[in-house]
């Protein structure tokens, strides 16, 4: 785990929203932001963050992929998160922005997604086989399911 | 997997090699002993190695062979070797199941009926005599058995073939040592790690020349380094993919086996020939070429060589001819497989890819017709066979050869026969490229693929209603204007308006075809690379000209691109749109 995000954990261990009552009913989980939209997931896809790396982009679009990144060697695929939720198809020939760069690491293969901001939340451990949508300190957070991480594959085709 | 298991199934495998290769031999010439005898100690070996894992039934099955074989060879016909051929595939079967399963498990073996006539089998006598000799007495060479007299003529009208090649026999343990594939490819990994890891010191130092003009001891000192760093590294990896490489033998003859027993099994009179298949390649590229392979042999044997009455009443030898070969041209091995059979008739072709709804397919010409065949779903013919014609065949093993970055055509004349060309890298980790920009965007391109590279003023792009042709010695050839294929971003909306284009001339022909060589405009031309070339990330984009990625020496990724393939999606792009 990266130092940016252990000291991000930190903050967030000695917040409000954290105190020792809470977390005994509550499991870790990973709340991603990136263009005014929200997700969440859990911790065990994710391999790392990283700070944005020059992302090369693909000769022509198709769906959610975005281009390609060097990971200390390892050409790793990126995703529009956002698109692949949604169906949209990221604009061409622009420069892609993000922060950050959450790599996850599925069976077949690694992956990342562009994100703003990343951070820990604590969250009901029900919540990812209950909905598809969770509130978060008073904002809708989309949940990235097993599922979701298990069926990459599909989704991305 | 346990390593002693490993090591029964590779030594399984070069034994069924070995039995292979002597029943290659025995089927042309029943009365070599030599043969014989090798066929007989590599059963006798695979049996032993069924026997230590408790195998039973495949150490019956090898035993029951070993008995049926008897100790004299030269009382069997090439109707016995033929069945035994076919007996000893199963266990092709079994040690693909047991590697798969990775684990010994007593999987059963059939063993089909014998042939009942020409019977050549020792009799019971003979048989129970056997069992009752000991290994040493068998392979003892004091005591030669007579020879009886006995012979079955070939029922097939099979011309005298040329001996194959006789399978190398095993070296002595000490002399080698067995290490998995996997092994040697991390190795290799290792090494080209090592060689972008040099490319990178290399840019940086380059970006760091002028800080370092005040020292130049240290530069001198440190490109003489560098030299040699380039050139151990170049060895290292030389070395190492030597150890990966393995000859055409073993397909060559495994295509040989496909022949006659089809010979024997469909009444077809067909000589088959090869040559070439001491060329080494990449053992994963003669693994990935068999199947291809047999399609393409079982294909010309089930449609295109015509039966014997057929042949003499078009005037041609009764005796069908098909040849495998193979030969390096340059940076490529190039495969052939030839028969003289019926050919494909451009005519029909074109009827039926307008029946399969490729509405352009009318205004092909006869060339582009009979590639058709390679069209997804693509069959003509008229029956499917146990051999062939399911119409799934011919673009699967197009994208068996396109998966090796490979290519393959077709040349056909009615009544003459057919040509497959199949075009394989010889090397597919380190390529020398052509680093260009398209549209803002780096790309690399195999110097394999580029003949010339030009810049050149925009008036030297003649058009022809929507189409740009380019004067290349003496021919037009089609120009493809990648800047308008490829995205497109504001920076580059200012360099398109310059007079100056830059012209890449491709390769995307064989010689005499109608579109040999092809343009490509690119935005600019950077500079010369040498690239690793690693495989798409299986969750990456996969788009049919991107042949692989790479990492550049200032870190950045680079889509390789293979020029035939946009180019043939480019045509494919406008056949569809008019």
């Amino acid at each position: 785990m990266s130092q940016w995000l252990a000291e991000i954990f930190e903050k967030q261990s000695s917040s409000a929203t954290t105190d020792a009552a809470l977390r005994e009913n509550t499991v870790p989980a990973l709340a991603i932001e990136y263009h005014d939209r929200r997700f969440v997931c859990d911790f065990e896809y994710l391999s790392e963050v990283i700070e944005t790396d020059v992302i090369i982009p693909y000769p022509e679009n198709r769906g959610a992929h975005v281009g390609i990144i060097n990971m200390r060697g390892e050409v790793v695929p990126v995703y529009c998160l956002h698109c692949l939720l949604s169906g949209e198809v990221p604009p061409t020939g622009k420069p892609i922005h993000s922060e950050r760069m959450i790599v996850f690491r599925v069976p077949d293969g690694a992956f990342a997604i562009c994100a703003d901001k990343v951070q820990k939340r604590l969250i009901s451990p029900e919540a990812f086989g209950q909905s598809s949508e969770i509130e978060i300190e008073g904002k809708i957070h989309k949940i990235l399911s097993h599922e979701f991480f298990s069926n990459i594959r599909e989704m991305i085709a | 997997m346990d390593d002693l298991f490993l090591e029964f199934l590779l030594e399984a495998e070069e034994n069924l090699q070995a039995i292979q290769g002597a029943l290659d031999v025995l089927v042309m010439q029943p009365d070599d002993e030599e043969s014989f005898k090798r066929l007989l100690r590599a059963l006798h070996t695979l049996k032993g190695g069924f026997g230590v894992f408790e195998m039973k039934s495949a150490q019956d099955a090898c035993h029951q062979l070993e008995n049926l074989c008897g100790q004299d060879g030269s009382r069997h016909g090439k109707e016995f070797y033929l069945w035994l051929q076919e007996a000893t595939q199963g266990f092709e079967g079994l040690i693909q199941q047991a590697r798969e399963a990775k684990t010994p498990s007593d999987i059963p073996i059939t063993i089909p009926p014998q042939p009942t006539a020409g019977e050549t089998s020792p009799s019971l006598e003979d048989e129970f005599a056997i069992a009752e000799l000991t290994v040493e007495q068998f392979f003892g060479e004091e005591k030669k058995p007579e020879k009886e007299e006995v012979k079955v003529e070939a029922k097939e009208e099979i011309k005298e073939q040329p001996k194959p090649a006789p399978v190398p026999e095993p070296q002595p343990a000490s002399a080698t040592v067995r290490v998995p594939l996997a092994k040697v490819d991390t190795v290799l990994a290792g090494i080209w790690e090592a060689f972008m890891a040099r490319n990178r010191m290399s840019y940086l130092i380059e970006q760091s020349r002028p800080h370092l003009q005040e020292a130049p001891a240290l530069l001198r000192t440190w490109e003489s380094l560098d030299s040699s760093l380039r050139r151990l590294i170049g060895d290292l990896e030389s070395q190492v993919m030597d150890l990966r490489m393995v000859t055409l033998s073993g397909v060559f003859q495994r295509m040989s086996r496909v022949v006659q027993q089809f010979v024997h099994s469909h009444g077809k009179s067909i000589e088959f020939e090869s040559r070439g298949e001491n060329i080494e390649l990449d053992k994963r590229i003669v693994d990935s070429l068999a199947d291809p392979l047999i399609h393409l042999i079982r294909n010309a044997m089930d449609h295109g060589i015509e039966p014997p009455d057929v042949r003499k009443a078009k005037g041609k030898d009764p005796t069908g001819k098909i040849q495998l070969t193979a030969e390096i041209s340059g940076a490529e091995v190039v495969i052939s497989v030839i028969d003289d059979g019926k050919g494909l008739d451009p005519e029909v072709l074109r009827q039926t890819a307008i029946k399969r709804g490729l509405s352009h397919a009318a205004q092909v010409s006869d060339e582009q017709a009979i590639n058709l065949i390679f069209e997804s779903g693509f069959s003509t013919a008229e029956s499917v066979s146990e051999i062939s014609g399911r119409g799934v065949g011919m673009d699967a093993v197009k994208t068996q050869i396109e998966a090796l970055s490979g290519r393959i055509e077709v040349k056909s004349s009615v009544d003459v026969g057919s040509t497959f060309l199949i075009r394989i890298p010889l090397s597919v980790s380190v390529l020398n490229s052509l680093i260009c920009t398209i549209n803002g965007m780096e790309y690399a391109i195999p110097h394999t693929d580029i003949i010339e590279a030009h810049t050149l003023d925009q008036s030297e792009l003649k058009p022809n209603g929507p189409e740009r042709f380019y004067n290349f010695r003496g021919e037009p050839i089609p120009v493809f204007d990648m800047t308008k294929l490829f995205p497109r971003t504001e920076r580059e909306e200012l360099s398109i308006i310059e007079r100056k284009v830059s012209l890449l001339v491709v390769r995307t022909g064989e010689d005499g075809s109608a579109c040999k060589y092809s343009g490509l405009v690119v935005s600019g031309i950077s500079h010369n690379q040498e690239v690793v070339i690693k495989p798409i990330p299986p969750l990456a984009l996969s788009l049919p000209y991107v042949s692989g990625v790479s990492i550049l020496a200032d870190g950045r990724p680079i889509f390789l691109l293979s020029p035939n393939k946009l180019i043939q999606q480019r045509c494919t792009h406008v056949a569809m749109a008019s």
